[in-house]
């Protein structure tokens, strides 16, 4: 996002609640009688968008916490809360027939958050991939339970410390953020190489003192590991796990 | 304990006893303005606002943050103040009397007289909402919505779960870190842990499997204050009968259907539940509009202000357990919004009192500032 009106674009994304809400503040300038009503959902809010677009404002956010998260001044306008009073309000003595068409609206203009590519079928309790419980605890009891550092494939880090804390990693999700983009990790580096280069993995497991590292299988047909000191463990739901019987298990606390 | 045990431990700790702790809260309101809702939000703002300052006090006085102590402290203090609120409540006049357990003692499915009472079309609109609530549940118990900051909030709940410490670890990769302050002024992860703590079960299935469960009411709720505050007075008692629950009915539309963009109140809710800038935007935000508007009623016919500030105290208090930046928007609302209130009606005072009540704002404000000095003095933001 760059820039206020960048903000407001993205944050609006299809547009769909923010003409609503327009209609909502016409409506409501016009129709709504209760002072403490205007005051709090109609001058209140024009107030606060005045000020979100005010470049000293502006400035003065960006240098407390970043132009990233200044999408956050907006859930101080009530967007849903005005739409749907104007809503009830409009269509009093016909609510039924108000709901129907914001029901219309909705369905046929909105956008239906669990067809998110981000939600899907929950495969435990947990919501966790489950390769991601089947591996570390494979992992965690191959280590006997203690503290052990195991590199992960990218797809993977986001999820295992969030199943368990006592598994440590060289690098985590931080990686995968854009403002690490021209960071450099070794571990990070060569796992996401399009083509794995044995020596070079082993070696930047090594830097990081890794008991285990994990990858995809696939990504490892034809990788010679031989005369590294490297074990292979296992395939656990499609990765293979290895081992570095050369690295100390146990990390202290 | 059985995943049973395991789950009504849950509701005792996650339900019931934020709520027996707004019963206390509101054993110092007038028996008028102990409404259900009343009750229910405020234990939840007051049991955040606890949870925050016990935590706060404990990360910056013990060596890595004593969790233990804190989970300790706070299970006893919610119980204490939960009988007290229960005992306090009943000697001072019970709560006040909602229409629906008005309704519910004249026994409607039996006697003619309750009956008369129900309104058909306000009935098929709670319905209609009731049924959109359940969706929303049974997809938030059934779906997993995977979002990466999770690898910071959920780990760092596990992290203090396992560990017994609090932000002593970077939650990303667990090594070993100065205390992260921007983030750790937050409790929620702790909340998290500590309720994971109490009801024997694992942080990440509290997080996403039962956390929604509570939140999405919760927000729900809180929509319901606000739209009874908008629609104070305004109509006769049938219509506004039938308004509320298509108010609520619409509002849970939004949220199905308010994908809109990665950034909207409505995207936080449905996709990151547990998160504490959802709460702050769906529980934290709405409170504080309706501290506002019920302060503006107050003042426009001569009523105490008495609900509304102490209202407005514990949504200050509590918005620092969802983020850092929250306390600063909090004031920012009600430091504007309680001068605009007071032009319009003409009252001088009720703006200075809604200024000291962001006093814990400004506290807040000093240690985060205090706790991020060597970034600050770095060049680096908060």
């Amino acid at each position: 996002m760059s820039g206020v009106w960048g903000t407001i674009v993205a944050y609006s994304g299809t547009g769909f609640l923010t003409v609503l809400y327009v209609i909502a503040l016409v409506t409501l300038f016009l129709r709504e009688d209760d002072r403490a009503n205007r005051i709090l959902f109609l001058y209140l809010p024009a107030c606060f968008l005045v000020l979100f677009l005010l470049p000293p404002v502006r400035d003065l956010y960006a240098k407390i916490e970043g132009m990233e998260t200044y999408y956050r001044f907006l859930w101080l306008i009530p967007m849903s809360v005005t739409t749907c009073y104007a809503l009830i309000r409009q269509t009093s003595r016909r609510l039924p027939f108000g709901l129907a068409a914001m029901a219309v609206l909705a369905l046929l203009c909105g956008q239906y958050t669990y067809s998110n590519a981000n939600i899907l079928p929950a495969q435990n309790r947990l919501h966790l991939p489950q390769v991601v419980i089947d591996v570390s605890d494979y992992i965690v009891n191959a280590a006997g339970g203690q503290r052990t550092m195991v590199a992960m494939p990218p797809e993977l880090v986001q999820f295992v410390r969030q199943y368990d804390s006592r598994i440590l990693m060289p690098y985590g999700r931080e990686m995968l953020m854009p403002q690490y983009a021209d960071y450099y990790q070794s571990v990070y580096d060569v796992m996401t190489a399009d083509v794995i280069d044995g020596d070079a993995l082993v070696a930047a497991i090594r830097e990081y003192n890794c008991n285990y590292f994990v990858m995809r299988a696939e990504k490892m047909a034809g990788v010679d590991l031989s005369g590294t000191g490297i074990l292979y463990l296992d395939t656990v739901d499609g990765y293979n796990i290895y081992q570095d019987p050369g690295e100390p298990q146990g990390l202290e606390e | 304990m059985g995943a049973v045990g395991k789950f009504l431990a849950y509701v005792f700790w996650a339900g019931l006893l934020p709520v027996c702790t707004g019963l206390f809260v509101c054993s110092f309101l007038r028996p008028a303005d102990r409404k259900v809702h009343t009750v229910i939000t405020l234990g939840y703002l007051a049991s955040f606002s606890l949870f925050e300052c016990f935590g706060l006090v404990i990360l910056f006085t013990t060596a890595v943050g004593d969790f233990s102590l804190l989970v300790t402290l706070y299970a006893i203090t919610v119980c204490m103040l939960s009988v007290l609120g229960v005992i306090r409540v009943k000697k001072t006049g019970g709560l006040a009397g909602s229409p629906f357990f008005e309704l519910l003692r004249k026994k409607p499915w039996r006697t003619e007289e309750g009956r008369k009472e129900i309104d058909l079309q306000t009935l098929v609109f709670w319905l209609c909402f009731l049924a959109l609530l359940a969706f929303e549940l049974v997809m938030s118990w059934t779906h997993a919505s995977y979002d990466g900051d999770d690898a910071y909030y959920v780990a760092q709940s596990v992290q203090t779960w396992q560990t017994g410490t609090m932000y002593h670890y970077v939650p990303y990769t667990g090594i070993t870190t100065e205390l992260d302050g921007r983030h750790a002024m937050a409790m929620i992860p702790m909340w998290i842990a500590a309720i994971a703590k109490l009801c024997g079960t694992h942080p990440t299935i509290v997080t996403h499997s039962l956390i929604p469960l509570v939140f999405l009411p919760l927000a729900d709720l809180c929509a319901y204050s606000l739209i009874s505050a908008l629609l104070y007075d305004k109509d006769s008692k049938k219509r506004t009968g039938r308004m509320i629950p298509a108010f609520m009915t619409a509002m849970a539309l939004l949220q199905i259907f308010g994908n809109v963009s990665i950034y909207t109140p409505e995207t936080f809710l449905l996709m990151r539940t547990w998160q504490g800038k959802t709460v702050f935007a769906n529980i934290i935000v709405p409170l504080g509009f309706y501290s506002l508007l019920l302060a503006a009623h107050r003042i426009g016919e001569g009523g105490s202000l008495h609900m509304p500030l102490l209202s407005m105290v514990l949504v200050n208090v509590a918005s620092g357990f969802c983020t850092a930046m929250a306390p600063l928007f909090t004031a920012f609302l009600f430091v504007v919004g309680s001068i605009f209130v007071s032009a319009a009606y003409r009252n001088r005072s009720y703006w200075k009192k809604a200024i000291l009540c962001c006093i814990p704002n400004a506290a807040y404000a000093i240690v985060l500032v205090w706790v991020m000095l060597p970034v600050l003095l770095s060049g680096g933001g908060l």
